[in-house]
């Protein structure tokens, strides 16, 4: 690598800075995919499709919405493994 | 809109002529040409080559020491190859996904059960409904033929049998808007075919959950610290499900990583619990640990879910993720060697003492779930098709969780082959296989120990090199590693992974407990650890069972309810409390009789049910087989029948060969009527008093009820069959091998776009994304109207 660029502020900060970024996507993609497989995520989606459908009154509240889900849940247990 | 098309990707002409656009020009799906550049062709040539190493070392070289990283790497090359090649030609013949067309998810999104998930989180929502502890126990018993047998079905049958009925499945209730295996029999093959395919499972599920249950009585049974640990799971779960809706609504991830925590806690606790004085209250009997199991069954069914299902299915997901890393990272890291050879001589007599059986058909029956398992068809017809965004994600979700499925399945024979073979056969025969393996030997005053040496010195088996097997194992004493052998070796182990002894352990869960304890106490912690390690495997094959059991216990009593509704409409009114308590009491004596007779049947209970575990379970596929051929043949794709028909012919091969020897052997091994006839025979003679006596009056009883559930299975399964096949040659006649008319939904235009990549989107798929991102409808993007 010729010294103009070893010099480069870019560059220098390239190792750190890639790994640092990586970490991070790496992360935000962990944190998204357990947000989603737990249904966590399921009620924020809930919210803002609420405030686009009904802004005329407040959505179900999250225990409330847990609730629905829960009595939803009730009837369709499935056998699921052997 | 004019701002937002701005950014809008540009497509070449070649690109805009594989994207699929709905009538207003919104891009809805991808049908891509295969390209072969030079990189892919080295890639997949790599892979290919990988593959062929691997199967020479394991299945030509056969040296006496294989070690079992070939196993994985076999298994990895020969999926990727399966899932790249086999599972597409697939997709197109007999499947053809039409991404202009709306899924049951896209068309209902209820934000319920129907509800557009993301295929990689679906992924593992259905890995997680369809792994549990079949594919776990059943490559373990396996193992007595040796490691071959086992790992070439475990590949194979999961590319030929088990990815394709998982996927056709999957796809073909996809199209029906989600309706499960028996709404399809009935509307496909008729009334009368589909009422038997409902009988059929009902039936086999009380065998598959008894058998499940055993597994977990045998795994428990005078295990204080096994007892206590896998108990507090319930109060674990308990809290958690009180956690979730009272103080912290919704904060899954938060309460599963406190249970977690909670349940190392309690294995780790257990060890003290155990020496304590307390250890005695949690020494169970087989027998309490059934009444124990049964009580439990029946509160987790009657329960609303969110108390107990709902959070230890978390606490099981977060068992079921953790363990198979733990235990991939184990064989990656530790690379054991094989101690069994490829074949040994049960593969081919009827002699083997963990089940009897020759290899065909037994080796098929035996490993099951890993390789095809009709479990799986229930799930895919199931939650599933329910939540598929887009038609051609479903090679992904279907073929590719399977291929998962398998892949446990070979980590589980791995981690059972690399176990001491003399220690294998111990922990693997019941109490009467050692008494008349040992003959002359056999000591009523001898420990159990010194018994199952003498049992292993007579076994007719050989270790890799030829020799008569040897009971070895390594352990520390005061400082210094030492290598014991015979009956001081067995309870080394057993002090080992604390427990008070290993010799008898019969069902699979405690053999891979103890294998996957060898193997990590490499990785993490050394011989300090191991006991930890042996009960963290029990406690997880613990968790997936209970979880078997509360999940079943409760379909089955849906069903059952639905069943007495049509003549007593009131049983259909889920909410109905007497109605639910008295259909689940049924359920719950149902299986739980049947776990009573594998707990007291003098023959080891594992010997005399898993067979029918076994053929239950691959009847089931049968009939999932039968009805996906059936609705190909309707499609008018009948020049390609033959891809579901080469499992199903395997599969009736297999079963019907298993029932027929089952039924009619004379070998008193095999036939449950020889030895039905024969014990009556002995108690006619006379002679037989106290215990012997009652062994042979129970043995009489297990056999008849075995006897008839046998003949019971067949028979409803050849019926379904017969069917089946009216029902073919009709659509035939109708429609002369073009598509007849059939349940399918009607199409409904796709508005929605959604990458069907296996993990990262392709770069035309990202650009579709992207593009879609902004021109989609909103209310779809958000996922779900309310």
């Amino acid at each position: 690598m010729s010294p103009a660029l070893e010099r480069s502020p870019v560059l220098r900060a390239r190792p750190a800075a890639r790994l640092a970024a990586g970490v991070r996507a790496v992360a935000t993609s962990v944190r998204w995919y357990v947000r989603e497989s737990t249904g966590e995520a399921a009620y924020d989606r809930y919210v803002a499709a609420h405030a686009a459908d009904h802004p005329d009154h407040p959505p179900l509240t999250r225990a409330q919405w847990w609730r629905a889900r829960d009595a939803a849940r009730e009837h369709t247990v499935t056998t699921g493994c052997c | 809109m004019t701002t937002t098309t701005r950014d809008l990707p540009e497509y070449t002409d070649d690109e805009a002529a594989e994207v699929l656009r709905d009538d207003t020009g919104v891009p809805v799906g991808v049908v891509e040409k295969p390209r072969w550049t030079p990189a892919r062709i080295a890639v997949w040539v790599a892979v290919a080559l990988l593959g062929a190493t691997g199967w020479t070392m394991l299945a030509v070289v056969r040296g006496e020491e294989v070690n079992t990283i070939w196993f994985v790497v076999t298994a990895v090359a020969s999926y990727a190859i399966a899932y790249r090649f086999y599972a597409l030609y697939v997709q197109r013949r007999v499947m053809r996904p039409d991404d202009t067309r709306a899924t049951p998810a896209e068309r209902v999104n209820n934000g319920r059960d129907f509800d557009p998930t993301d295929r990689r989180v679906l992924y593992g929502h259905h890995f997680a409904a369809i792994a549990g502890a079949g594919p776990l126990v059943g490559p373990v018993l396996a193992a007595q033929m040796g490691y071959l047998p086992g790992t070439l079905w475990i590949i194979f049958g999961v590319i030929v049998a088990g990815g394709v009925q998982d996927m056709l499945v999957l796809f073909y209730s996809m199209r029906r808007g989600g309706r499960s295996l028996g709404q399809m029999a009935r509307d496909e093959i008729g009334r009368f075919g589909g009422t038997v395919a409902i009988v059929v499972v009902f039936v086999m599920l009380m065998i598959v959950l008894a058998v499940l249950a055993l597994v977990c009585v045998n795994a428990l049974a005078d295990s204080p610290w096994g007892v206590f640990s896998v108990g507090c799971t319930i109060p674990i779960a308990l809290l958690m499900g009180l956690y979730l809706r009272f103080l912290r609504p919704g904060r899954v991830s938060e309460v599963s990583i406190i249970g977690f925590l909670a349940l190392l806690a309690a294995i780790i606790g257990g060890r003290y619990v155990a020496e304590s004085s307390w250890g005695d209250f949690f020494h169970l009997t087989p027998t309490t640990l059934v009444v124990c199991m049964v009580i439990y069954g029946f509160l987790a069914a009657v329960l609303p879910v969110w108390l107990l299902l709902t959070p230890r299915d978390y606490l099981s997901t977060f068992m079921k993720v953790g363990t198979i890393l733990v235990l991939a990272v184990g064989i990656i890291v530790v690379r054991p060697v094989a101690q069994m050879p490829d074949f040994t001589e049960f593969a081919f007599n009827t002699e083997g003492p963990v089940f009897a059986g020759a290899l065909f058909p037994f080796l098929f029956i035996t490993i099951a779930c890993g390789a095809l398992s009709g479990m799986h068809a229930m799930v895919s017809s199931g939650t599933t098709p329910k939540m598929i965004q887009k038609e051609s994600q479903t090679r992904m979700i279907g073929y590719g969780g399977m291929l998962m499925e398998s892949f446990v399945a070979i980590m589980a024979l791995a981690a059972a082959v690399s176990l001491n073979q003399g220690i294998y056969f111990s922990m693997n025969m019941s109490g009467a296989s050692i008494e008349a393996t040992a003959g002359s030997s056999y000591s009523a005053e001898a420990t159990p120990e010194q018994n199952a040496e003498a049992a292993i010195a007579n076994l007719g088996v050989s270790d890799p090199a030829g020799n008569q097997p040897e009971i070895i194992w390594e352990t520390v004493v005061d400082g210094e590693e030492v290598t014991l052998t015979g009956a001081p070796a067995l309870e080394a182990v057993a002090q080992d992974v604390g427990e008070p002894s290993v010799v008898s352990r019969t069902g699979g869960a405690p053999t891979l407990a103890v294998g996957m304890a060898n193997i990590m106490h490499n990785v993490v912690g050394g011989k300090a650890m191991m006991s930890f390690w042996y009960h963290f495997a029990i406690m997880f094959e613990a968790l997936f069972i209970l979880s078997a059991v509360d999940a079943v216990t409760r379909v089955a009593r849906f069903q059952l309810g639905d069943a007495i509704g049509n003549v007593l409409p009131k049983f259909r009114d889920p909410g109905w409390r007497v109605g639910s308590w008295l259909t689940t009491g049924v359920v719950v004596a149902a299986w739980g009789s049947l776990l009573l007779m594998g707990v007291t049947d003098p023959n080891g209970g594992i010997r005399t049910l898993f067979p029918l575990f076994g053929i239950a379970n691959q009847l089931i596929a049968a009939c999932a087989l039968t009805i996906v051929t059936v609705m190909v043949v309707k499609k008018g794709y009948v020049r390609w029948a033959w891809i579901p028909l080469v499992p199903l012919a395997i599969d009736t091969a297999t079963t019907f060969t298993a029932s027929f020897q089952k039924i009619f052997s004379s070998d008193l091994a095999l036939g449950y009527w020889a030895l039905h006839n024969a014990t009556k025979d002995k108690i006619a003679a006379g002679g037989l008093e106290g215990q012997a006596l009652a062994d042979a009056e129970a043995t009489v009883r297990n056999t008849a009820i075995q006897g008839t559930l046998s003949i019971a299975f067949v028979v409803l399964v050849a019926l379904l069959m017969v069917t089946a096949l009216l029902a073919v040659l009709r659509a035939l006649r109708v429609g002369g091998g073009k598509e007849i008319e059939s349940s399918e939904d009607p199409f409904e235009p796709s508005r929605f776009y959604a990458p069907s990549g296996l993990l990262v989107p392709t770069p035309l798929e990202r650009k579709v994304e992207a593009e879609y991102a902004q021109v989609g409808d909103p209310k779809l993007l958000a996922g779900g109207h309310h």
